[in-house]
C-alpha cells in the first residue's frame, strides 16, 4: 500500500511530463566537432569566460556537408542507427564532474529540445576534454558527421 | 473591442538553393509585451540540422551554430504544450539573425516558418483600446 502510495506520489502530471525547455531561462554557447570516419574522436574546446556556471548540456549528432546529408536520404542507408556513442566530458582539468552520455540520435529524433541537468561551476580559462566513442558497426566509411556540444549556462 | 491575449507570429522565408544564408531582419507585433514561446516550421524536414542564430532586443537568444532541429515543431506531445518557451521582452522588439541552410533537404525550394507566440504577461497600457 505505501509502495502503491509513493509510486503515485511520484507520477508527474501531463504538465510536468510534456513541459517545454524554457530558452530564456540560461544561455547557449555552442561548438561543434567533426567524428571523420575513424569512429574516435578526442575533444578540447577552450571554454570562453563568460561560460561560468554551467547548467545543462545537450549533445546532438549531424550529417557534415552536404553531399553526406543528400545520401544519408538515400534508401541505400540502412534505417538503423548510424551514428551511436558515447562520450566523456571532463571539466576544470579533470579535478570535478566527468560527463557521460550517449549520443542523442538527432538523426531521427524529432524532439529534441531539453538538455540534461548539469549544474557545475566552471573555472575560468577552463577546458573542456573529453573522447568520443563510436561503439556501432552500422557507420559506413564515406559518411562523416559532426557533434554539436550545446552548454546552457547562467548570464 | 479588443485584441487577442495571444498572438502566434509568424515569419516565412523562402531557402531556395543549397547552403543559402538567410539576412533575418523583423519586428515583433507592438501590442504584447512578451515572447513567449517560438517554434521552427520546416516544410522540409529534412533540413533540420540548419543552423540559426538568433538576438531579440539586442540579446542573443541562440547562438551560432545552434540547429533548429532544437526548436522543431514538438511532436507526440499534446496540442499546447508544442512550443518551446521563452521569456523575452517584445512590444517591437527588433529581431535580428540568420538561418544557414545546411544542405540535406530533399528539394528545394523549400519554406522556414519562425512562429512566435506573443502574450501580454502583464497588466500594461500597451496597444490599449479604449
Amino acid at each position: 500500500m505505501h509502495r502503491h502510495r509513493k509510486n503515485f506520489l511520484a507520477m508527474k502530471t501531463i504538465e510536468q511530463y510534456y513541459e517545454p525547455y524554457n530558452f530564456s531561462a540560461t544561455r547557449c554557447y555552442v561548438f561543434t566537432l567533426d567524428i571523420g570516419v575513424k569512429g574516435f574522436l578526442r575533444i578540447e574546446h577552450k571554454l570562453p569566460a563568460y561560460v561560468r556556471n554551467l547548467k545543462e548540456i545537450f549533445v546532438s549528432v549531424s550529417p557534415k556537408n552536404k553531399r553526406v546529408g543528400v545520401d544519408y536520404m538515400k534508401a541505400s542507408v540502412p534505417k538503423t542507427p548510424i551514428v551511436a556513442g558515447f562520450i566523456t566530458l571532463n571539466f576544470n582539468g579533470q579535478s570535478l564532474k566527468c560527463f557521460q552520455c550517449a549520443v542523442l540520435q538527432t538523426l531521427y529524433l524529432n524532439d529534441c529540445s531539453n538538455p540534461l541537468p548539469f549544474n557545475e561551476l566552471i573555472n575560468r580559462n577552463s577546458f573542456i576534454q573529453g573522447f568520443f566513442i563510436q561503439n556501432t558497426t552500422f557507420i559506413e566509411s564515406r559518411f562523416s558527421y559532426r557533434i554539436s556540444i550545446y552548454l546552457h549556462y547562467l548570464p | 473591442m479588443g485584441y487577442p491575449k495571444i498572438k502566434y507570429q509568424h515569419f516565412t522565408f523562402k531557402v531556395e538553393t543549397p547552403s543559402q544564408e538567410i539576412i533575418i531582419d523583423a519586428e515583433t507585433d507592438k501590442l504584447y509585451n512578451t515572447c513567449t514561446g517560438i517554434n521552427v516550421l520546416l516544410t522540409d524536414e529534412n533540413a533540420k540540422f540548419s543552423t540559426l542564430q538568433l538576438d531579440m532586443n539586442g540579446q542573443e537568444i541562440f547562438p551560432e551554430n545552434f540547429e533548429v532541429l532544437r526548436l522543431q515543431f514538438r511532436q507526440h506531445v499534446p496540442f499546447g504544450f508544442d512550443y518551446h518557451s521563452l521569456k523575452e521582452p517584445a512590444g517591437g522588439s527588433k529581431l535580428k539573425g540568420t538561418y544557414k541552410d545546411v544542405a540535406g533537404a530533399l528539394s528545394y525550394p523549400y519554406f522556414v516558418t519562425f512562429s512566435l507566440r506573443l502574450e501580454n504577461l502583464e497588466c500594461t497600457d500597451t496597444g490599449k483600446i479604449s
